[in-house]
């Protein structure tokens, strides 16, 4: 038979890779046979390596330029094992500098045996005094190094350590995870907070520099050198003057306060305290103070501000009286009669205050915080108009802070009940819920959202915490545009009655919050003075939510202080000063 | 549409040669990734591992498979493949440097590498189908485009080194199916006018990075250093080889990427010339293989799929060992069924799986 056209052209393909292939095999016989011997000298002799250099991380800003994170030169100790002519006296001379343990130093040479040239970090960040003091001994101790390497540097020290986090060597876990992404055993990695989850974004680009060696490893000429690329720098939309203001505020409590632009959604201050200094998690030089961290009963991990759940006592009464207002054709000017008592049934419910409030309107009953009132506004509406008002504002969800770690709160209802708790719901569980005890809890960060919602009358812009990115060299790469959140609903006149009791609370003598009104700035508000079940004799969380200036706020605040006791004597005094401080110059 | 009876007319020698290259793989990712799993504890043979059977699952099942109902999908797989190559572009906008990778539930995949397997079912398709018309001018052009917005993209990550594979995968399938030799030429003629149109349209950074395909000496720290390194390697290995897991430029980390681009440079190392000629005597067995089931298929499109597979690999072969030994620019093509990846590993074996799928159905037309 004939060869078709395709046959021949396949034949024609076919032999050109097979020419390709003859020449393949021929270089390799010519390297492997003809030169082996002189490659196999080359390989015996090598003496190029490279060495990987760390990129430095991208700084951190606040909104208006302030370093809140950057680096500082931290000091290590390099031993190349190659060198060393007495080991022993070298872990005797390095343990005395270093005051270190024998055994330690041994360990750390041991790491990576299987890799004898590799130059192994003994100890790192050892401060300047033991540097210098290592490098005027260097001549007597061969084969230890001082190398420079930046180390993560926060300046606000404990103030911001929930927010940014902080950086770590990378853990097995991780590396194994990551290992394709280009991360490699002994980088930084962020490991809570902005840091790691704008990791990417900060760690930048290690670079290399290609190293001839002498016979025993020390480094003789650099043949060439390609510098690191330092990761991309955040812009934070936190304000460090209102940051210090907060932190200064809350010191000596126990608790968490948020600050937001409700007009950008921007999160200006944000306190959770106990804190811990994440300076000291970067290079742990003692392991003590994280294990002892980590036990605290205090909880100094726990970033409160999103995490913390807490009942919200009166603090939930606006949410029942947009509630009652939407749901149930209720109008402001309903009036009910507080004796100080309430009863239903056989059980009896009391208003905080004795003797009651005598007969009020809606407008009175929040500016007095009257829980006679709103046990009975709250009956009236029912569990699921409360329910329902509850979500629309954003509690019982996360808002979604790119922070990782947020908790969702509660909001109870008639299912959740059946399902959770395996009971139908009590009308004395609405009683409850109308002045936010009970099954309810929020985190602080809701209740600034909760802030935020009456502030701009249900539609603020959506929380965020990073407004741009820029490069090392400090050009803007993105710039990220407030997000306007979806519109909370509730009719403009029922806005308007919140927010003028809330301005009444702090205005007008009798007021809840009267204590804080300031001749400079208007502000709205609503104290709250949460119980809290457990142990007896623990105090009341003190609760406030605010807004300044009251009639068209820039800034809101949530303030809660975990047993520190009423919230018109606490927590509402601290927002006052606060407010006063950051918006009165 | 699976039908298993033709898994009795499979090619065993072809199974064979890619069984063995494969487990050859496995063993030479353990030694090349020794270091890098002693400092990260990933194990990059046993991932390996899990890939090649992952490949040899698919491989079955493409074998029984007739190969005309194969290429009937072979449009809109193409069209997949694009987009995720799309996505890519738009994903990596944000970041520097190259990105080739796309998550797919939680699995990194390389859309280039499932690019090359879905053109070559295209072109098998399209110039099988359109044969009739093979005197025309749109004959090759239309061809010439199908490879070209895929290698476009390919190129646009930047990774000139994949998107260059598809210019010998569409040059020869074009020939192959009989076009014309005049419009082939004009073809090459127009490829080449249009490289420095699309110089133009690229990044600084993108360009420093073709630059430096070009003149590796510009990135010392990168691509010339491990040629250097990696003709150590080969040339060391002499006649016999520094034994499995012995070879010095290996395990002592002077090569860098050897569980991927450079793995050939460690087989070499450790086996010497013996085993690296032994090793490029499999792939010539595996050559010869496609070649004989091109020759046997009376179908255009059936010879269309094992033609283009042959020249595929072959390619790869060509490239990647031509660049281990300092012949061609370091440009990063892996190994088939040697270097480390994933989404390489599989495309590889589906390759194969489609070229056996021909061989089990050539006798399928005299039924």
């Amino acid at each position: 038979m004939k060869p078709t056209r395709f046959d021949l052209r396949l034949n024609l393909v076919f032999f050109l890779i097979a020419a390709m292939g003859a020449v393949l095999m021929g270089s390799l016989w010519y390297m492997q046979i003809v030169r082996g011997e002189e490659y196999q000298r080359l390989a015996t002799t090598n003496r190029i390596r490279l060495i990987r250099l760390s990129a430095p991380r991208g700084i951190i800003y606040d909104r208006h330029g302030e370093i809140l994170a950057d680096n500082r030169p931290g000091f290590d100790v390099v031993v190349n094992l190659p060198e060393v002519e007495d080991r022993r006296r070298l872990v005797e001379k390095l343990g005395e500098i270093l005051d270190l343990p024998a055994a330690r130093i041994e360990s750390r040479l041991d790491t990576f045996r299987e890799r004898p040239f590799e130059p192994v970090t003994v100890a790192s960040d050892i401060g300047i005094l033991k540097a210098t003091i290592l490098e005027e001994m260097n001549p007597e101790l061969g084969g230890v190094q001082v190398v420079v390497n930046p180390v993560r540097n926060y300046p606000a020290g404990s103030g911001l350590a929930h927010l940014l986090g902080y950086v770590g060597q990378i853990s097995p876990r991780e590396l194994e995870r990551l290992v394709e992404d280009g991360y490699r055993a002994q980088d930084d990695i962020g490991k809570i907070g902005v840091e790691a989850v704008y990791d990417r974004e900060l760690r930048g680009t290690a670079g290399g520099e290609q190293v001839q060696v002498t016979a025993r490893g020390f480094r003789d000429r650099l043949l060439s050198r390609r510098p690191a690329r330092a990761g991309n720098n955040l812009h934070l939309t936190i304000d460090l003057r209102a940051q210090t203001i907060l932190e200064e505020l809350m010191d000596g409590y126990t608790g968490s306060a948020v600050a937001v632009d409700p007009v950008r959604g921007d999160i200006m201050a944000m306190v959770s305290n106990p804190s811990f200094d994440p300076n000291l998690m970067v290079r742990p030089v003692d392991d003590r103070y994280v294990s002892e961290l980590f036990a605290s009963p205090g909880s100094p991990m726990l970033n409160r501000a999103l995490a913390g759940e807490y009942p919200p006592g009166s603090i939930f009464k606006p949410v029942v009286a947009l509630a009652a207002l939407e749901f149930s054709g209720i109008t402001p000017s309903r009036t009910y009669d507080c004796g100080g008592i309430f009863s239903l049934g056989s059980v009896s419910f009391r208003c905080w205050r004795e003797g009651g409030h005598g007969r009020i309107d809606l407008s009175e009953a929040l500016k007095r915080s009257c829980n006679v009132y709103f046990y009975r506004l709250g009956l009236e509406t029912g569990v699921d108009g409360i329910e329902a008002a509850s979500r629309r504002l954003g509690l019982g969800q996360r808002i979604g802070i790119e922070l990782g770690g947020e908790r969702p709160g509660l909001v109870p209802g008639r299912e959740w009940k059946r399902s959770a708790i395996g009971e139908g719901w009590y009308p004395g569980d609405t009683v409850n819920l109308s002045i936010g005890q009970g099954f309810i809890t929020v985190t602080p960060i809701q209740a600034a959202w909760l802030a935020a919602v009456i502030a701009r009358e249900g539609t603020p812009a959506r929380f965020r915490l990073v407004s741009a990115v820029s490069s090392p060299e400090g050009k803007r790469l993105e710039e990220f545009d407030p997000v306007p959140a979806t519109a909370a609903g509730f009719s403009r006149p029922a806005w308007a009655e919140l927010r003028k009791s809330l301005l009444r609370a702090v205005a007008e003598p009798g007021g809840t919050a009267h204590g804080i009104s300031d001749p400079a700035i208007s502000i709205a508000g609503k104290t709250g003075t949460a119980q809290v079940a457990g142990p007896p004799g623990k105090g009341t969380h003190s609760w406030f939510v605010g807004m300044a200036p009251a009639d068209d706020p820039e800034v809101v605040v949530a303030v809660i202080l975990e047993h520190a006791g009423r919230g018109s004597e606490h927590a509402a005094p601290l927002a006052g000063r606060f407010l006063a401080g950051y918006l009165v110059p | 549409m699976f039908s298993f009876k033709a898994l009795k007319h499979l090619d065993w020698t072809l199974l064979a040669v890619v069984l063995a290259l494969a487990v050859i793989g496995v063993f030479f990712i353990h030694s090349a990734s020794y270091q890098l799993r002693l400092a990260t504890g990933v194990r990059f043979s046993h991932r390996q591992a899990v890939w090649l059977g992952l490949g040899l699952i698919l491989y079955f099942l493409l074998a029984a498979v007739d190969y005309r109902k194969l290429i009937y999908f072979a449009y809109p797989l193409l069209g997949l493949a694009v987009i995720m190559l799309a996505l890519i572009i738009v994903a990596g906008e944000a970041r520097l440097g190259a990105r080739r990778w796309l998550q797919v539930w939680g699995l990194n995949v390389q859309p280039s590498e499932i690019a090359k397997l879905f053109l070559v079912m295209a072109l098998a398709r399209y110039l099988s189908e359109r044969f009739p018309e093979r005197w025309r001018w749109s004959y090759s052009l239309v061809a010439c485009l199908i490879a070209l917005v895929p290698a476009a993209l390919i190129l646009r990550q930047p990774d000139l080194g994949t998107a260059l594979v598809f210019v010998p995968i569409a040059l020869g399938m074009i020939f192959l199916a009989g076009a014309r030799l005049k419009h082939l030429i004009v073809l090459l003629l127009i490829l080449l006018i249009l490289l420095p149109v699309f110089w133009f349209t690229l990044r600084d950074y993108q360009r420093t990075r073709l630059l430096v395909f070009a003149n590796p000496d510009l990135d010392p720290l990168g691509a010339g250093y491990t040629v250097i390194q990696s003709k150590i390697a080969i040339g060391s290995g002499g006649l016999h080889g520094k034994g499995w897991l012995g070879g010095t430029q290996n395990m002592l980390s002077f090569l860098p990427e050897r569980q991927t681009d450079f793995i050939f440079s460690v087989v070499a190392e450790e086996w010497g010339f013996l085993g690296s000629a032994a090793l490029l005597g499999l792939f010539s067995v595996l050559i010869c293989r496609l070649f004989v089931i091109a020759h046997r298929c009376r179908d255009l499109g059936g010879r269309l799929l094992a033609a283009g597979g042959m020249i595929l690999i072959s390619t790869h072969v060509i490239v990647n060992v031509g660049m281990a030994m300092g012949l061609l620019p370091a440009t990063g093509l892996p190994l088939p069924f040697i270097s480390y990846g994933g989404t390489v590993t599989v495309a590889m074996f589906s390759v194969m799986g489609l070229c056996q799928s021909v061989y089990a159905h050539r006798y399928w037309h005299l039924y």
